[in-house]
């Protein structure tokens, strides 16, 4: 079922589904409660720091560098579109205690998580991706002329342990060092939702279309679909070759048999789906980077232990 | 990059910032521009040496042998340096552990107490139920990168490298810029979430530590009250494990240089990465000559060729029972077979870790 909703501030009317968490005007990003189609107050977002020229350029400079790609893709390629998306993220204080029941010794932590707030497929956010928690300006609607504000698709409720779930953890294990069994009180609360912008650009190279995705807001690639030197010459050789090995041998059982053009055939035929996988990844030798970023966020690595 | 919006407050030379960063450090003068003053910490850097392009191909022919051999095809394309921001974070962790379990012992059967019945029970076992307990303490040094989104296919070595052979390091202040430069990364981490990171990656890796540690001193008391059993199953009906990690010491935000070759082989760009004090290689992309499996291509081009052949052969003399089965099996073979023939994976060298 959908809802109706008609934007406050740009009167655009747009439709959203029930299930709908946080309803987003598309054209200029003010948020509402489905519900009663009140303004969402809490609401931040993170600049383009790059337009479009910036994003291109940003993929220019990547794809001089990816792994087997032509050396003259950073040259040749030409851009051919760019669109803005400014994906939502749930805006959470997290705030974590833990303490004993005879003690009076009590953890507490608390700092700011950021955690994407819908489900993007088609863009290809890595999924360990991490946002940032500052440097959010508040909200001033904007019509974009290239670009788009999507929808909290996921409530800020069911989200809310995901977020806390490293602080809980840390203060339980520190916890136990005090008492058998400490007592964790998350009180994480949800502080608003910041849309984060990420630019997806086309860009042509000899004639295909390849994609990438810019963090506009901190500048890195994220993803890039790219041409690759590898084995391009050498694939059509060899499904040609295949071919006419097949055409060969096949003729060559069938002078034993007394049917020496059947057995030909029957050896062309019988080949094909061996040489046409090889001559389809000719002509789509493409490779597809994404940032791995590791251990950054989660943990970090080169450790020296001492017992 | 990012919109140039900043400017250096000691060259007004553009600064490039991200929504996070603390300090932006200029890349043409190398001053630190603090954002804000909360955050102010001391800067450290270890220099980058000038690396000559052909000297360090050399290096990489000499990791590589299977690059050597293709060396006279490979062309030089730029050299790179890039200072990577880091903290070197010292964590003193304790943790107390407790558990219960029983641990399942088995025993071989003497072979003339096997009856041909219990031909696949050669076995005897026996629980055990036993109590654990104690405490350790460790210290630790991690490199924690002070940008939130790193490529760690190219940092995680060099920061394992830099942890092993540990250059010096100079006040940012005291070097002459022009004898290092190079491009510095935007330092997004604040000492306090360094702290954070570390003390989590602390825990994590003294909790496996931990666990372990507990399942040997189970399976060690289990065996001592039953002499001659051997272990085989620990199962735990309680278990408590604690960590109490202290900080000891952050270091200097330290930038450790890499240096990037790139270099193209068959009109493809490759690169290969270095430590940049040392000239250390530390990984590298090795060209693939062509992207088939050999075996799989010659089995599945034999395969359809032969039967796909004598099936059409013998459907045109009359046998069409004979014929269809020769071809079906020419044309399904060579369909299986074909998924094995392309090769998926990114074949890479690296050292360092």
């Amino acid at each position: 079922l959908d809802r109706s909703l008609r934007c406050p501030y740009c009167g655009a009317r747009f439709s959203v589904r029930e299930e709908t968490a946080i309803a987003v005007c598309p054209y200029c990003g003010t948020a509402l409660w489905p519900a009663n189609g009140k303004e969402v107050n809490e609401h931040y977002i993170y600049e383009d720091q790059l337009g479009l020229r910036g994003a291109q350029n940003a993929v220019k400079e990547e794809a001089r560098r990816l792994y087997s790609a032509p050396e003259d893709l950073g040259e040749i390629m030409t851009a051919r579109s760019g669109f803005l998306h400014y994906v939502p993220l749930h805006l959470y204080h997290v705030r974590v205690k833990a303490g004993c029941p005879h003690s009076e010794a009590a953890i507490l932590e608390e700092e700011y998580k950021t955690v994407l707030a819908s489900k993007f497929p088609r863009l290809n956010i890595p999924e360990s991706y991490t946002f940032p928690v500052r440097g959010w300006r508040e909200f001033q609607p904007k019509i974009l002329e290239r670009g788009m504000y999507y929808h909290v698709g996921t409530r800020p409720e069911a989200l809310k342990s995901r977020a806390s779930e490293r602080a809980r953890r840390r203060v339980a294990l520190h916890a136990s060092s005090i008492c058998e069994e400490p007592r964790v009180e998350d009180e994480t609360h949800w502080d608003g939702i910041i849309h984060y912008p990420f630019w997806e650009i086309n860009y042509n190279y000899k004639g295909r279309l390849y994609k990438g995705l810019v963090d506009a807001a901190g500048g890195d690639v994220v993803y890039i679909e790219y041409p690759t030197i590898e084995g391009r010459h050498s694939l059509l050789g060899l499904s040609t070759g295949v071919l006419i090995s097949g055409l060969l041998l096949g003729g060559s059982v069938g002078v034993f048999i007394g049917q020496p053009l059947a057995g030909a055939l029957g050896g062309l035929t019988a080949t094909l789906p061996l040489a046409y996988p090889l001559a389809r990844n000719r002509k789509r030798s493409t490779r597809i980077y994404m940032i791995n970023p590791g251990s950054s966020s989660e943990a970090p690595t080169g450790v020296e232990a001492k017992g | 990059m990012i919109r140039d919006t900043a400017r250096c407050r000691r060259c007004n030379a553009p600064l490039k910032r991200t929504p996070e960063t603390i300090v932006a450090i200029c890349e043409r003068c190398g001053f630190p521009n603090w954002i804000s003053q909360a955050f102010i910490h001391p800067i450290e850097l270890v220099p980058a040496k000038t690396w000559e392009a052909t000297k360090l191909l050399n290096e990489l022919a000499r990791s590589d042998p299977a690059l050597a051999q293709r060396e006279g095809k490979i062309a030089i394309k730029t050299v790179e340096t890039i200072y990577i921001p880091l903290y070197l974070a010292r964590i003193e962790a304790s943790s107390g552990y407790e558990g219960v379990a029983t641990v399942t012992l088995a025993k071989s059967k003497p072979r003339n107490d096997v009856k041909p019945r219990e031909e696949g029970e050669r076995e005897v076992k026996r629980y055990v139920t036993v109590k654990v307990n104690g405490s350790i303490t460790r210290s630790y040094t991690l490199a924690v990168p002070a940008k939130r989104i790193i490529k760690a296919g190219l940092v995680t070595p060099l920061m394992n490298y830099y942890l092993k052979a540990r250059p010096a390091s100079k006040p940012l202040t005291s070097i002459s810029w022009d004898e290092v430069k190079g491009m510095v990364l935007p330092v997004e981490v604040t000492p306090q979430d360094a702290m954070v990171w570390a003390r989590d990656a602390v825990c994590d890796r003294l909790s496996s530590e931990v666990e372990s540690l507990m399942e040997k001193e189970a399976e060690q008391k289990a065996v001592a009250v039953s002499p001659g059993w051997r272990p085989n199953l620990v199962i735990w009906s309680h278990k408590r494990i604690s960590c109490k990690p202290e900080d000891r010491e952050l270091s200097p935000l330290i930038l450790v240089p890499l240096v990037l070759l790139y270099y193209t082989y068959a009109k493809g760009v490759f690169r290969a990465a270095f430590a940049g004090w040392d000239g250390t290689i530390i990984g590298w992309d090795r060209p693939e000559a062509h992207a088939v499996k050999r075996s799989p291509l010659a089995g599945a081009t034999l395969v359809s060729s032969l039967f796909g052949g004598a099936g059409a052969a013998l459907l045109a003399a009359g046998d069409p029972l004979s014929g269809s089965l020769f071809f079906l099996v020419g044309v399904g073979g060579t369909a299986v077979l074909s998924r094995h023939v392309l090769r998926g994976h990114v074949d890479s060298g690296g050292k360092g870790g």
